[in-house]
């Protein structure tokens, strides 16, 4: 047996253990370090770059420097913090070389490894770069510019079209740029980055064509107070949308709808309506499907048999398929659901977990799926009958409360364009105001948003009324105003009170009451 | 020998054992960082800063405890991050939506297990957390551990016992379901 002390050392590790560095990341970090890291010169070279500056300053009037890719790497390596004058070139540049991209001197200053140059006097055209190696924003608006040495997490960014860096920089000057990947969206897979603006952490999900490379959408997830916005690309640049909120304030003042509460009362008469068709007297239900996601959460898609039968019911055992068809889990547990029984018209269920007929310890939670929308019977976990089985009453399922960490399916279903989804995955909704600016500048019209929050998501994003279906979007069309679209969620509330609300309450009593319990 | 000649030995001494240093400890800098921050990504940023550091000031890194001393730098670096960014907690969505394998029954009681010692550990106060976390999982000694937090060797000490004291109090249950599986 183990000390007490090996022990806690043995399952701390284990509970904290994290993937090691990759080599990729470590090559990465080091080339970081490279850049960052400025070599010591000699006093003698320190004196005879200083020489050569005074020199060149006295024989053409301004001080100049040639800087290459690394202009702040120069400015480093002089130890000057003060403003000099460089002529940016990229004659160090490994994939153009000699190729000169700013010719006019600009005032450079160093910190922190990043080199900020200023234009001798603002008001010149923007001018950005996108190259293999580095980033270089120039925005004599803002009376500076930025030149970023690339790591592995800008080169997607460095892939893109010029537009949309274009469109990044004038959105706000961006610090950092990462990409996280690819990420399946609406059946797509989109390119996600994180863009850093003052400290404060943006996504951005990026559409692009297969065929092309060329954008088709962008949409920018801000949390820093920035309404969030969204391009709309349609293969013509020109043809952009932009689209924001009409004022800030309009964020705070914006009604609220509690879609908590809402999914709660969905899934609950969800709940009691497939109870309600259990015919009493039978007594088995059917499971349909079992999942578990990477929390450890299982997931049960019950119902009636004969209201939807299907061929995964096989005798006592369940057969269990992936997605593709094969049977799983193929070789860990399989679960015996054979004891399901009902009482009365509320179902009773002894739920087997055993690969060979010998009972398993641990504690099951038990979730059900009804018709999209996730509910978890609230006091299940802890239901264990000491013994060889977990012993799980499905009758304590109407007092539901829904999952707060959201199932896996949800994110597979990821659909941002669709009210359900957003009714059955996010937290709140609020409608504001907003411009939608089209070509015309002219056309400027105020539309409707909608701006939805996610747990452990973003925080916000809008739609524009073209974009919004079903019953969000009649009640929009239908008048125009948001109170309609406030009207129509409310209402669907007060129809499906959930637990906690009074009414509820006092039904969930009487109907228990009448049946016995 | 001449000066610049003398600079330059030194310099070459110098990068040898910054690379030293970085190829012993780059991964433990890395998973140190990345068990507080939960982001491999913002992990990275913060290794490739320590180590930033580390060629900014080589003359700093005291050789008998480079580990501390560097785990001393990350933690100063996981706090400016949280501190500057007003890091909201999040999932990433990249590491969200990434499915997992199936899990068998035994793997779902065993992740619960590691859930509940989480929530053990987090439930410490910051300092007995971090000093328990040092010594079991980053492996360092008491002494090591003083250069770390900028405490006393007494005092991290105190800081272990009385977090062993309250985490043995507080998982009562979990540590006697432990003793009845071993």
């Amino acid at each position: 047996m183990l000390k007490d002390d090996d022990r806690l050392r043995l399952e701390l590790r284990e509970a904290f253990d994290v993937p090691a560095l990759s080599d990729e990341a470590r090559q990465a970090i080091q080339r970081r370090i490279r850049v960052a890291h400025v070599p010591r010169r000699s006093l003698r070279w320190r004196l005879v770059g200083t020489t050569c500056g005074v020199l060149a300053g006295l024989a053409f009037g301004a001080p100049i420097a040639r800087a290459n890719y690394e202009g702040y790497v120069l400015a480093t390596k002089l130890r000057d913090r003060s403003p000099f004058t460089v002529t940016m070139t990229t004659d160090a540049a490994p994939s153009s070389p000699g190729e000169t991209i700013r010719t006019k001197p600009v005032i450079a200053t160093v910190a922190e490894g990043v080199c900020i140059v200023t234009e001798p006097g603002p008001g010149t055209d923007t001018l950005y770069r996108y190259e293999p190696g580095r980033l270089i924003q120039f925005s004599p608006r803002d009376g500076k510019a930025i030149v970023r040495p690339v790591d592995s997490g800008l080169v997607r960014l460095l892939e893109l079209p010029d537009l949309i860096g274009e469109q990044l920089a004038s959105f706000r000057l961006m610090k950092k740029v990462r990409s996280l990947g690819k990420v399946p969206v609406g059946g797509r897979l989109l390119d996600e980055l994180e863009v850093e603006v003052d400290g404060i952490f943006d996504r951005i999900l990026l559409d692009l064509d297969p065929q092309t490379g060329e954008p088709l959408r962008m949409r920018i997830f801000s949390k820093g107070g920035f309404p969030p916005t969204t391009f709309d690309y349609d293969r013509d640049p020109v043809k952009a949308r932009k689209t924001v909120a009409r004022s800030t304030s309009a964020l705070a003042s914006a009604p609220v709808v509690d879609l908590d509460q809402s999914r709660r009362a969905l899934a609950e008469s969800a709940a009691a309506r497939v109870l309600k068709e259990v015919p009493v007297g039978r007594d088995h239900l059917k499971i349909f499907r079992i999942e578990t996601n990477r929390r450890g959460d299982v997931f049960v898609l019950y119902t009636a048999p004969g209201k939807y039968g299907g061929e995964e019911w096989q005798g006592n055992w369940l057969r269990l398929e992936d997605g593709q068809g094969r049977p799983w889990p193929s070789d860990t547990v399989r679960f015996n659901l054979s004891k399901l029984r009902l009482r009365g018209r509320y179902p009773k269920a002894q739920v087997f977990f055993s690969p060979t007929g010998k009972p398993a310890k641990g504690k099951v939670r038990l979730f059900a799926l009804m018709r999209g929308l996730a509910f978890v019977p609230s006091d299940a976990v802890g239901k264990v009958d000491e013994g060889d089985a977990k012993r799980v009453d499905l009758g304590t399922h109407l007092p539901a409360r829904v999952s707060v960490g959201q199932p896996d399916w949800a994110y597979d279903a990821f659909n941002f364009s669709d009210p359900n989804w957003l009714i059955a995955n996010g937290r709140k909704l609020r409608f504001l105001d907003a411009l939608q600016q089209g070509n015309n500048p002219e056309a400027k019209r105020v539309g409707l948003e909608l701006e939805a929050e996610f747990p452990e998501m973003m925080t916000g994003f809008f739609y524009d009324r073209g974009q919004l279906s079903l019953g969000l979007y009649r009640a929009f069309r239908a008048t125009g105003d948001r109170t309609a679209a406030l009207r129509y969620l409310r209402d669907a509330i007060r129809r499906n009170p959930g637990p906690g609300h009074p009414d509820f309450d006092r039904d969930l009593a009487a109907s228990r009451k009448r049946e016995g319990f | 020998m001449t000066i610049a000649r003398r600079e330059r030995k030194e310099r070459v001494e110098t990068d040898e054992q910054e690379g030293l240093l970085f190829e012993t400890y780059a991964d433990r800098v890395y998973r140190y960082a990345l068990r507080r921050v939960k982001v491999a990504a913002v992990a990275e940023d913060i290794a490739a800063e320590v180590f930033s550091e580390v060629y900014r000031r080589p003359s700093r890194v005291p050789t008998e405890a480079a580990q501390a001393w560097l785990l001393g730098i990350a933690r100063r670096k996981i706090a400016d991050y949280y501190r500057k960014a007003n890091v909201r907690s999040e999932v990433p969505l990249n590491e969200a939506i990434t499915a997992d394998e199936p899990l068998g029954f035994g793997a779902l009681i065993e992740g619960e297990r590691q859930r509940q010692l989480q929530a053990l550990v987090n439930s410490l106060p910051s300092d007995q957390r971090e000093a328990l976390l040092l010594f079991y999982v980053e492996d360092l000694s008491p002494a090591e551990i003083a250069i770390t937090l900028r405490r006393s060797r007494f005092a991290v000490n105190s800081l272990l016992q009385r977090a062993r004291k309250r985490i043995y109090e507080l998982g009562r249950d979990y540590f006697d379901e432990g003793r009845e599986k071993c």
